[in-house]
């Protein structure tokens, strides 16, 4: 790159902690105009922290911030967004509660004369901005009801319509389809163009290959590389976001020995699930491909007791049982790690060892008595084995990076007597590192003889840790594969052709 | 656009609507069979004597409702309306003599607003939850209240503010038409002001409100102080009833308005209610209250059979919106 526009943005030496934990090392970052910038590293390498004290959510402890030439340190949220500083996060910033249109204007609605929201102009500028994204929804309807895809669109088209010097994407792709992703990356290039600086985080190298101008590797909280996008191949880029190489091969697999864990006929719920017959056994992992609405998801809830069946039926070991309710399954030895583990699978306010440490005080209890120092022993040497950073039991759930925070959802299931683990998106926005810990434990589990039942849309996750793939399509399976054959050109044709057919 | 996220659109949206249709007119059913069956049952039900006592009873109750909807909207509370009606009571009858009769309700109002505003500060500023700022607020402006006259009523001097209770105009009493107009005015200011539809947005998401530019505390300043006019408002009205300042007046006020709101469907983790449902929850509760009277029910089993209404009320519209809603 060597022609590029004015200096929009200039950090000098920033620094940040939280709760005495250093986040953010003396960071220097430069981010231009008309130029993608793009920022690696693993989650808890300070990439969200670094672009929330460019939004002004963080003070930095210490160092600059420059904005146009200004020395803008210690600015607001508020005064960020007025001066062109738009940042779309990980996150949404939506408002769940209120249409598409109202958050799209929030903040800046456009007024009548008498100073009242003018509701016509605002529906017309929301309308005009989604249809030049190509998205139709219904913008009147609360944000919650749509889907989290459409919604990031929304979030994405609030900051279109704002006079913006700078855009900041927080991992916008995480929940994208391919053609949603074409849509975004036609539109960034169309921002740059525009002369705004953009600053982009994804963990898919390919996507930072393909729209970056720059990048800049974080690893711990300081800056471990930078340069133009050409300097950087895939290997050389992961290898500084993790300081070591990571092999992402597919595996040698082990055809299962174990016995018959669940079996499941004509698994339905009306429209929705329709006669899903499928068997899982012990040492294997299945996977459930399909796109995004094929009722992956519903089935497994149906399956954990989450939702109710219409018909069909589930057999663990042989027995059928009747899943009424999630206690129900949990008491049988299925679990389940849901896709939004923020919401339905941690205490985040809680600090991390409580979370991991609730699940041993039944067993180790005896007569009411809990032995605090016991688990605490115990939760400590989970910890060190599932690689928990940072290495504290004491620290608050929610201060944790993604991926850690999935693997303590899954170190509880392994510290509990669990013969069958559904997962719903293992890796939904977690990085390459913790992602192959993940996968790593994944594989220990299956080694131990459970038998894991795991939705993704991850195309390559799902070829390389299951050894079963079965296709959802409407509702249907309509499809099985064998691990070691299938390819991603045979998957996507299955779960987009029976798709076209259905509709 | 695959045609599997259009469809997941268009069912999102009509079964939003659906439920939209629903909750609107929930509480406007159960307030017309409800007044349908005192009307077969009580023959006084529809008496003017009567209509004028729910109207005078309910409209208190509405005015510090709606103040109680916009703090209940930013996911707050305000447990304190009860207390500030009684200082409002003892400021306007303790000041009529000096001020008279515009400048002591001007005073009243003031002083009513402002105590609101302390609620807010405290609320936006420190990391007091609102439950606990505004039951502070409730045991300090109570205290205030029985201080300025160590305990005694003060007798209202003015003659012309007879005229804010029992006053008519169009044969409509005042208080009514007081809380008509509020309502009026909140309902425009909730749904076409940015001020209003913020309390909105706070309620649903406080920090994806913040970081979309929005002044949180300006927001909730303005909830509570809206909260402390209102309560000003139904002190004065209350004090015009009695034609006394009574430092006892609006005992348990608060916990009205709050069971108003429920019943009128707004959810207490904020962000959702219209206000057209929280005055037919208001009325519901006035005709539920009169219907009771009338009837001649034991006193003692009055408190009971109201509390059971508002459960009834409230655990219908959650069925409803749990099996309208579903799981994606």
């Amino acid at each position: 790159m060597a022609s590029h526009g004015e200096l929009i943005v200039k950090l000098e030496g920033v620094s940040k902690s939280f709760a005495g934990i250093p986040v953010l090392h003396s960071v220097d970052c430069e981010f231009f105009a008309g130029q993608v910038h793009c920022l690696l590293g693993e989650n808890g390498a300070g990439k969200s922290t670094l672009i929330k004290t460019i939004s002004g959510a963080h003070a930095p402890d210490s160092g600059r911030i420059v904005f146009c030439g200004q020395d803008i340190t210690g600015h607001l949220p508020a005064w960020a967004k007025q001066h062109g500083i738009a940042t779309i996060y990980q996150e949404l910033d939506l408002i769940p509660n209120l249409g598409a249109a109202e958050n799209i204007c929030l903040g800046s609605e456009p007024r009548t004369w008498l100073g009242q929201i003018d509701r016509r102009e605002m529906r017309r500028a929301a309308a005009e901005t989604l249809k030049s994204m190509e998205l139709s929804l219904d913008i009147e309807a609360p944000v919650q009801t749509l889907g989290i895809a459409q919604q990031q669109m929304v979030a994405i088209a609030k900051a279109l319509t704002r006079n913006n010097r700078i855009m900041v994407f927080d991992e916008p792709t995480a929940v994208f389809t391919k053609n949603e992703k074409d849509t975004l990356f036609r539109l960034i290039r169309d921002i740059k163009a525009r002369g705004l600086a953009v600053v982009f985080i994804s963990h898919h190298m390919d996507e930072i290959f393909e729209i970056g101008d720059r990048i800049t590797v974080l690893r711990d909280g300081r800056v471990a590389s930078h340069g133009p996008v050409t300097d950087y191949d895939h290997d050389k880029a992961v290898r500084l976001m993790v300081g070591r190489n990571v092999d992402s091969s597919r595996r040698v697999r082990s055809p299962s020995s174990g016995s018959r864990v669940l079996d499941v006929k004509g698994l339905g719920s009306g429209s929705r699930v329709r006669d899903v017959s499928f068997h899982v056994d012990a040492g294997e992992i299945v996977g459930v491909a399909g796109l995004v609405g094929a009722g992956r998801t519903r089935m497994a809830r149906l399956i954990y007791g989450a939702d109710q069946r219409t018909s069909g039926e589930v057999r663990l070991r042989g027995a059928r049982v009747e899943p009424r309710s999630p206690i129900t399954m949990i008491q049988l030895g299925v679990g389940m790690v849901p896709e939004d583990r923020k919401r339905d699978g941690l205490a985040l306010e809680r600090s991390v060892g409580e979370n991991l440490g609730y699940t041993l005080v039944r067993a180790l209890s005896r007569f009411g008595w809990v032995p605090w120092s016991r688990i605490r022993q115990a939760t400590e040497e989970q910890m060190a084995k599932l690689r928990v950073r940072p290495n504290n039991p004491s620290i608050q759930a929610q201060r944790m990076s993604g991926g850690n925070q999935q693997k303590l959802v899954l170190g509880r299931w392994l510290m509990c007597h669990t013969d069958l683990l559904i997962l719903d998106e293992p890796t939904r926005g977690v990085d390459v590192g913790a992602r192959a810990e993940i996968y790593a434990l994944l594989q220990l589990l299956r080694s131990r003889g459970m038998a894991i039942l795991m939705i993704s849309s991850d195309l390559p996750e799902i070829l390389s840790q299951a050894d079963r793939i079965l296709v959802m399509a409407k509702g249907r399976v309509v499809g099985e594969l064998d691990g070691d054959q299938a390819t991603e050109e045979a998957v996507i044709a299955m779960a987009f052709q029976n798709e076209a057919e259905a509709a | 656009m695959s045609a599997a996220t259009h469809d997941l659109v268009a069912t999102g949206s009509t079964g939003w609507r659906r439920i939209d249709v629903l909750a609107r007119n929930g509480q406007i059913v159960v307030l017309v069979l409800l007044a349908a069956l005192g009307g077969l049952f009580e023959p006084g039900f529809f008496s003017r004597l009567n209509l004028s006592a729910i109207g005078y009873q309910y409209s208190v109750i509405g005015l510090i409702a709606l103040g109680q909807f916009a703090v209940i909207l930013t996911r707050g509370i305000d447990l304190s309306q009860g207390s500030l009606i009684a200082i409002s009571s003892m400021v306007s009858a303790l000041t009529v003599p000096s001020l008279g009769l515009p400048g002591s309700i001007a005073a009243t109002l003031a002083a009513s607003t402002a105590l609101g505003l302390v609620n807010g500060a405290v609320v936006a500023w420190t990391a007091v939850p609102a439950f606990v700022a505004t039951l502070g607020m409730m045991g300090i402006a109570r205290g205030i209240a029985l201080t300025l006259t160590n305990g005694n009523p003060v007798p209202m001097t003015d003659a012309g503010f007879h005229h804010i209770a029992w006053g008519r105009v169009y044969d409509l009493p005042v208080p009514f038409l007081l809380f008509v107009v509020a309502g009026i005015v909140i309902a425009l200011f909730l749904s076409r002001w940015p001020l209003g539809r913020h309390l909105y947005a706070v309620g649903g998401h406080e920090e994806n409100a913040r970081l979309s530019g929005i002044s949180v505390s300006r927001v909730k300043l303005s909830a509570y102080a809206l909260s402390g006019l209102l309560s000003g408002i139904a002190g004065l009205i209350v004090t015009s009833r009695m034609s006394t300042g009574h430092p006892l007046s609006g005992m348990n006020y608060e916990l009205e308005s709050i069971a108003a709101v429920i019943v009128g469907g707004a959810s207490l983790f904020g962000g959702t209610g219209r206000v057209s449902a929280v005055i037919a929850g208001v009325l519901i509760l006035g005709v539920a209250n009169s219907v009771i009277n009338l009837s001649g029910l034991s006193p003692y089993l009055q408190g009971a059979l109201k509390g059971s209404i508002i459960l009834v009320a409230v655990a219908l519209s959650q069925i409803g919106l749990r099996s309208g809603r579903g799981r994606g």
